[in-house]
C-alpha cells in the first residue's frame, strides 16, 4: 500500500466523518469509529467512487471490511492502468 | 426446527419487537409499498405493487417458520418498521428489515434490532446460520450486515431488475454461523 494511496482514503473518510485525518489508521474497520453510521458509510462509498471516476463493482463493494481495503482498491486501480 | 418462543415480543433498549399476524403484517406493509424510495431499499424494487402481488411477496407470517415483527419505539404505537426472520433449511436463518420512517434512519435503529432479534433467534431455535441478500448498491444495509460481523460470502450477479426504473442488479450474499455471533458477545 502506498503512502499518497492510504493518504488520499484517509482524507476522503475523515472528510465525511468530520474528524481529523490522524483519527483514522488503516485497520480502522467500518462502522467502528462513532461517526462512521449507515449514513456517513453511504457518503465515503459516493465520495471514494467520485475520486475513482467510475462505479465500485459489486465484488468491490463486498471487499470493503476496512480502511486499507479501500486503499488496496485504490492500489489495484493503480496496477490496471500501469498495465 | 422453529420452536414455539420464535414468535414472541422482543424488547431492546429502544423499541418494542410485536409479532403481528399475517393480515396485520399485509395492513402494516401495504401502505408503505407506496413509497417508491422505501421499496427499492427494502425489497429492491420500488414498482408499484397491487394488494395481491404485495401480499404473494412480502414474508407472510405463520408463526412456525416465518415471523414479521412491528418495531415500536417505547412510549408511542405507531410502527416505524418491520424485521422479518425466515427459517431456511438448513437449520439457516433469512434476515430482512425495513425503518419507514425517515426520522429514524441513521439512528441506530437497525443494529440494535437485529441485535435483539438474532439473540431472540439462537435463543429459541436450532438455526446455525443467518444469512441475508443486499441489492450491491443498498449501501447502508451492507454496513448493517458488515458492523454486526456479517461476512460477505458471494454475489448474485444480474439476478434481478428493479421494474421502477429498469435497473439490473446483483445481489451480495452475507452469512454468519451461530459460533461466531457468540465469539463476538464473548469479545464483547
Amino acid at each position: 500500500m502506498r503512502e499518497d494511496e492510504l493518504g488520499a482514503v484517509l482524507g476522503i473518510i475523515a472528510n465525511v466523518l468530520g474528524c481529523r485525518v490522524e483519527e483514522v489508521t488503516a485497520d480502522v474497520r467500518v462502522g467502528s469509529l462513532p461517526q462512521w453510521d449507515s449514513i456517513n458509510h453511504m457518503s465515503i462509498i459516493l465520495a471514494f467512487e467520485q475520486h475513482l471516476a467510475r462505479q465500485l463493482t459489486s465484488e468491490e463493494i463486498g471487499s470493503l471490511e476496512t480502511v486499507a481495503s479501500f486503499a488496496a482498491l485504490l492500489a489495484r486501480q493503480r496496477d490496471k492502468a500501469e498495465t | 426446527m422453529a420452536k414455539s418462543g420464535l414468535g414472541a415480543p422482543i424488547e431492546s433498549e429502544r423499541f418494542r419487537l410485536v409479532p403481528l399476524s399475517r393480515w396485520g403484517a399485509f395492513k402494516l406493509t401495504y401502505r408503505w409499498t407506496k413509497d417508491s424510495a422505501f421499496m427499492s431499499s427494502y425489497c429492491g424494487s420500488g414498482e408499484p405493487r397491487s394488494p395481491w402481488k404485495w401480499y404473494r411477496e412480502m414474508i407472510r407470517p405463520n408463526n412456525r417458520t416465518k415471523f414479521v415483527h412491528a418495531i415500536v419505539p417505547h412510549g408511542q404505537t405507531e410502527p416505524i418498521g418491520v424485521h422479518t426472520v425466515a427459517i431456511k433449511p438448513y437449520k439457516s436463518c433469512l434476515l430482512a428489515v425495513g425503518i419507514h420512517d425517515r426520522n429514524w434512519w441513521g439512528k441506530g435503529v437497525v443494529q440494535e434490532v437485529r441485535t435483539r432479534a438474532i439473540e431472540h433467534v439462537f435463543e429459541h431455535s436450532d438455526v446455525e446460520r443467518l444469512y441475508a441478500q443486499v441489492v450491491a448498491r443498498n449501501f447502508p444495509s451492507i454496513f448493517n450486515y458488515r458492523k454486526l460481523g456479517f461476512a460477505h460470502v458471494g454475489t448474485l450477479h444480474r439476478c434481478r431488475i428493479d421494474k421502477a426504473n429498469g435497473q439490473v442488479q446483483d445481489m451480495l450474499i452475507f452469512e454468519m454461523f451461530r459460533e461466531q455471533w457468540m465469539a463476538r458477545d464473548a469479545n464483547a
